[in-house]
């Protein structure tokens, strides 16, 4: 129950999605000189900004457009969201603290994050826009650049540690074992989840804001905010499976070393936007089957060679 | 499972909220721009989805293969006692075959 309600459940999640979207601008405000949010609670540097703009979007007026299909266009930001959120039941967040634990953790995850793709396409799909079509398919795309570098990346930590995400907390961590594996894992991560210089199925100056352009009110809390909770889902992971999760702690102090880990891992993608503009999306394809796709197979032979050491 | 249950069931109530909030107290307005698709201050005009660029089908059909080997390889490593020989063999298919594809992609820049 801890799990599933203080971390890596709901609360977590939520104070994370709020954080990660202040951290996002302010980082980037940093780098250009800028002050970044600072309206709303100028003594706590604009942190409470995030809720102010959630709260307004919530009680804004939901339009459901009626030239499409209605029940599709209110209903898959909702399945988007949750199925952004599933990886999390299999995610431990402690010694014994996982919602659903299981000797396949890492394969339920890979298969969630996914699948995650068809239904942000389904959504774009939906809305029924121009922009939305062309950003459903720059994201079905850059899936097809960045999918088989993560899961071999993914793999090459299943030879070493199997394949029960648990056991990932033990003994050294996985970015000394392959450090390899971690750089492919890094920046397959920053196309799964539109990160800069990947942020080509949103590209905002370019099409309004891809799959997202028809949505507002709470729609596009939802929509918008399930890249976010992938984000969070993904750091997760990759703090547990590259850097050793709770470890060397235990308990709550465990717990607090897990997400300084997480979010240290959050930092880096969401600088990106500061300093690196955006690659076409030929580029990103040729990057996810050249580069990062030999890189992934070196990875996978560390770990065969760590394994046969 | 009790955990896995309660989340799933916390969540989906704090999605439905978010339903619920801008339904019950937003202000409605109902005009007929708002129920236009979104055309960057245009009215709406010609075909809504076009022909998939195809200059890219070769990424997507290489991805949909590939994947299914690399995810394989995952799961033939996790269920069949842990031998590194499947593995590895996938990973060398997809190696093997993309370095002949990264060539010819390379050749062509």
């Amino acid at each position: 129950m801890v799990a599933a309600v203080f971390f890596p459940g709901l609360i977590t999640m939520g104070l994370y999605l709020i954080l990660a979207v202040w951290a996002e601008r302010k980082l980037a405000a940093k780098v250009q000189w800028r002050y970044g949010p600072l309206y709303v609670s100028e003594k706590l540097g604009g942190v409470l900004q995030t809720v102010a703009d959630l709260l307004k979007l919530a009680f804004s007026e939901l339009v459901v457009p009626s030239y499409t299909n209605r029940a599709l266009f209110a209903a898959l930001p909702a399945v988007v969201f949750f199925v952004e959120a599933l990886p999390l039941l299999f995610i431990p967040g402690g010694p014994g603290l996982v919602m659903i634990p299981s000797g396949y953790g890492l394969l339920y995850v890979v298969a969630i994050i996914l699948i995650s793709t068809p239904a942000v396409v389904a959504m774009a799909w939906a809305e029924a826009d121009k922009f939305t079509f062309i950003g459903l398919l720059r994201e079905l795309l850059l899936e097809a650049a960045y999918e088989v570098p993560l899961v071999l990346s993914l793999l090459a930590m299943a030879l070493v540690y199997g394949t029960d995400l648990s056991t990932y907390a033990q003994g050294l961590p996985g970015i000394a074992v392959n450090p390899v594996a971690f750089f492919v894992y890094l920046v397959a991560t920053a196309m799964a989840t539109s990160r800069f210089p990947f942020e080509i199925p949103d590209a905002d100056a370019e099409i309004v804001l891809g799959p997202y352009t028809e949505y507002g009110s709470s729609l596009f809390l939802l929509a918008y905010g399930s890249n976010y909770v992938k984000l969070y889902a993904m750091a997760l992971l990759g703090a547990l499976v590259f850097l050793g999760g709770w470890a060397p702690l235990a308990g709550i102090a465990g717990i607090a070393v897990y997400i300084l880990k997480a979010s240290a891992l959050t930092a880096f993608w969401l600088l990106l936007r500061a300093v690196y503009p955006r690659m076409r999306i030929d580029q990103a394809l040729r990057l996810g089957w050249r580069e990062l796709l030999f890189l992934s197979a070196a990875a996978v032979g560390v770990s065969a060679l760590w394994r046969l050491w | 499972m009790v955990g896995a249950i309660a989340f799933l069931v916390l969540l989906a109530a704090g999605l439905a909220l978010l339903y619920a909030v801008p339904k019950l107290f937003a202000p409605r307005a109902k005009t007929k721009p708002k129920e236009l698709r979104f055309e960057a201050g245009n009215p709406p005009y010609g075909r809504l989805r076009r022909r998939m660029v195809i200059q890219y089908i070769r990424y997507v059909l290489a991805a949909a293969s590939f994947e299914a080997l690399a995810s394989l390889a995952l799961v033939a490593y996790s269920t069949a006692q842990q031998d590194l020989v499947t593995p590895l063999a996938l990973t060398a298919v997809v190696a093997g075959v993309m370095a002949a594809v990264g060539g010819d992609v390379w050749s062509h820049d």
